[in-house]
């Protein structure tokens, strides 16, 4: 259990000062080591020094979350409910079915908050509102229930502002950093599936000697980065709204760069390294639809039905040429 | 730079004569794809909802119905 809880009286407390183990923490979480089990204990919590009418602020109980939440809440006194979304953060959490309308009310009876506060102030995270009814709790609990903003550096204002937020503090941001973060988070499967590419390259490579060289994998790594990190870093940059289109459009561009670069001429080679390795870019992209916060399903599901047959057909296409071109050579 | 994606799909369905004017769609929807305007919801901008359900959860008066995916 990390330090920023200090166990007083029964009672759990929350500092808002993050310590050197905190940011490496968090630090170790982005890159993805330790990344399971970064939990807090459930339960309710006090920060600072809040009386018996302070509002109470709702959160899942993946440290992170309740790092970001402590850090920004710097000199206030509020009640901070903890959940037990299993270590999985709050937009997540309510998707998912941890972070529900069920689920707040159980925190709340469990941690008798109608005996223990005068208050009846209920603030949820706005993107628990996938899981969270808000009018439901009210009516089982009693506390008046509202949605704070989506950011926690946003609380303060609103808790200022007397508990009302601007249309601004609605919105949820895909900024390149956010987009570059949860590109890294899907990485670890991406260098799975190049691992077991490169395998079989190299297994193929002993049955038949140079079907692949240097290049063929330099362009493979080459594809899979485009779709999976390139193109999400500039996503709203490329001029079309298919996730897999801005990913094959890249992954022409960058493969047309590449193969110039290797000196390649106008080949049958040449035209299956085109019809390969933009559909495995189209492909990663259309998977990062999963990673971004502004497609729907309906979109997603229209996208994956009209591209899929295509880049399968490129790739055969493409590997039919290969195949062809070194049975000949 | 604004995010845009595809265009007329997504399955949101509006009821207005349901809405009482509350106001809760817009302050849970991430995308502003509701505005409440002389004491009704108005649905502005169907093309930027992502269909994560927000909104016809938290309304009361169930005047939202969408096909809603994992958020």
């Amino acid at each position: 259990m990390s330090n920023c809880i200090v166990e007083e009286n029964k009672r759990m407390s929350l500092n808002s000062q993050l310590t050197w183990q905190d940011r490496l923490g968090s630090l170790r979480v982005y890159l993805g080591i330790l990344r399971d089990n970064y939990q807090v204990q459930a339960g309710l919590y006090s920060l600072g020094n809040p009386s018996e009418d302070a509002p109470v602020l709702v959160t899942a109980n993946y440290k992170l979350t309740v790092d970001v939440l402590r850090a920004a809440l710097q000199g206030r006194n509020l009640w901070i409910l903890v959940l037990d979304t299993k270590g999985v953060n709050v937009w997540c959490a309510a998707g998912k079915g941890t972070f529900s309308t069920q689920a707040v009310i159980q925190a709340i009876e469990e941690n008798n908050l109608q005996e223990v506060l005068t208050s009846r102030l209920i603030i949820l995270p706005q993107l628990a509102a996938t899981g969270v009814a808000a009018h439901a709790v009210q009516q089982a609990t009693g506390f008046k229930t509202i949605f704070g903003p989506v950011k926690a550096a946003d609380l303060s204002e609103f808790l200022d502002r007397g508990n009302h937020k601007t249309a601004e503090e609605s919105k949820i941001t895909f900024t390149l950093s956010e987009r570059f973060l949860v590109s890294l988070a899907d990485l670890k499967n991406t260098l799975r599936d190049m691992l077991v590419v490169f395998g079989l390259m190299f297994c193929l490579n002993m049955l038949k000697q140079d079907i692949f060289q240097t290049r063929d994998a330099g362009a493979y790594f080459l594809a899979i980065i485009t779709g999976s990190i390139i193109t999400p870093l500039l996503l709203p940059y490329i001029p079309v709204a298919a996730f897999s289109l801005k990913g094959w459009f890249l992954g022409v561009v960058l493969m047309l760069g590449y193969l110039k670069l290797l000196g390649m001429d106008l080949s049958a080679l040449f035209l299956a390294y085109l019809l390969i390795f933009p559909a495995i870019s189209a492909y990663y992209a259309l998977n990062y639809t999963g990673s971004s916060t502004y497609t729907s399903l309906s979109g997603v599901e229209k996208e994956t039905r009209l591209a899929i047959p295509w880049l399968i057909l490129s790739l055969v296409c493409g590997i039919v040429i290969f195949v062809l071109v070194k049975g000949v050579g | 730079m604004q995010h845009k994606y595809l265009k007329q799909v997504a399955s949101l369905d509006y009821h207005p004569e349901k809405c009482v004017g509350c106001g809760i769609c817009v302050q849970v929807c991430p995308h502003a794809v509701f505005v409440l305007n002389e004491g009704k919801a108005d649905l502005v901008d169907l093309d930027k909802c992502m269909e994560c359900g927000a909104c016809e959860l938290n309304c009361a008066f169930a005047a939202i119905k969408l096909k809603s995916g994992v958020g």
